[in-house]
């Protein structure tokens, strides 16, 4: 497993080498090379590691932000990852979003900065109110983890645009607080711009408000979702490869703009 | 000692309280307390409150129509109890407004 892991790693190192190397380098290559994508540690994440592996899988330069400093380093998107920050205390992401890091993410955010929150990340985002909403604890109060289906709703997002509309995917869901609640107003907003990202299907696993797994703001840039995309990967460790898809979109996305703008 | 009379003992001074023995400034700090009270909103699902409903039904606890777990937050000011600050610290942090209610009184 871990010599497959190195294997691949070690092939897109030299794949990137290669293109620098390359006298023609192509616009996609250039722009490849420059995307450079930004994962949050703070102080209890835990799917860091795994979010940053994800970045790479799909070609994309993975940077290492701290929670203790408010500086992005360039980053073109930002993800925040799984775990429990700042041991989830008081309320999920209520801390975190507090930190010197969140600062520079929300000023970011406001300015069309792509930012995927995953599960701990998704509840920093409603905390950070740049999402609505808020998430609760599960409705039947146990902890969930298994793989889940999903629904993409809306390929209108800068982290599921490389996705099929409708499309259906398998990936890990694991929360004890994960349960989405909203006053109807806020739902009916989110159902009719489109902003519901990914549905459950098969059964919901928390308790969500129609079934609801991920959402985004109304300009797309900013994505949560209760599922685990970063650990489906890998068809050894995962339960599909599907999670590549948000990560390959929002490279894709940056793609786009940068070789629209001037970069 | 031998008339009887304890000189030494009636003209001791005062045995030591220990509460004396407290700086001005800790018994002062220990007045201002603020209490912060956030709880659920009522029309948001609180399914620890049901499964506690639940449990004192097969207890055989009679007449309990409900009960709703919510958050008790003691702040402790140097001074005087800042009400409006306690406003503020649990508007920003301690209460989520989509989700709960607070409500803020000295103590």
């Amino acid at each position: 497993m871990t010599v497959g892991r190195v294997s691949i790693e070690r092939s897109d190192a030299l794949r990137r080498v290669s293109i620098e190397r390359s006298e023609a380098r192509s616009e996609l290559a250039v722009s490849e090379l420059t995307a450079r994508i930004g994962v949050v540690t703070f102080p209890g994440s835990l799917d860091d590691r795994d979010a940053v592996r994800a970045v790479t899988r799909v070609g994309a330069e993975p940077v290492s932000l701290w929670h203790g400093e408010d500086d992005l380093h360039g980053v073109d998107a930002v993800v925040l990852p799984g775990g429990f920050s700042y041991g989830d205390y008081l309320r999920c992401g209520a801390i975190a979003r507090f930190s010197p890091v969140m600062s520079v993410v929300i000023a970011g955010a406001e300015g069309g900065l792509p930012v995927l929150g995953i599960c701990n990340g998704f509840q920093i985002l409603c905390e950070s109110h740049l999402l609505p909403g808020a998430l609760t604890r599960n409705q039947h109060l146990h902890f969930r983890n298994r793989d889940q289906r999903l629904r993409i709703e809306t390929t209108a997002t800068a982290w599921t645009a490389g996705f099929q509309a409708g499309a259906e995917i398998t990936v890990p869901v694991k929360n004890g607080e994960g349960c989405y609640v909203a006053d109807p107003s806020t739902l009916a907003r989110l159902e009719g711009e489109g902003r519901v990202v990914a549905r459950y299907l098969g059964g919901n696993p928390n308790g969500s408000l129609r079934d609801i797994a991920g959402i985004a703001n109304d300009r797309g840039n900013v994505v949560g979702l209760m599922p685990h995309p970063e650990h489906a990967i890998d068809s050894l460790t995962g339960p599909s490869q599907d999670g590549l898809g948000f990560f390959a979109s929002v490279l894709r996305h940056l793609l786009g703009t940068s070789t629209a703008g001037a970069r | 000692m031998e008339g009887g009379w304890d000189w030494e003992l009636h003209n001791a001074p005062a045995p030591v309280r220990y509460v004396d023995l407290i700086p001005q400034q800790w018994s002062a700090r220990l007045m201002a307390r603020v209490v912060v009270d956030v709880m659920l909103k009522p029309e948001i699902l609180d399914p620890a409150g049901q499964a506690v409903t639940r449990a004192l039904l097969g207890l055989g606890v009679e007449g309990v129509a409900g009960v709703r777990i919510g958050k008790r937050v003691e702040i402790e000011f140097d001074g005087e109890p800042d009400l409006d600050a306690a406003q503020d610290i649990a508007d920003r942090l301690l209460a989520n407004p989509v989700i709960e209610d607070f409500s803020v009184r000295a103590e």
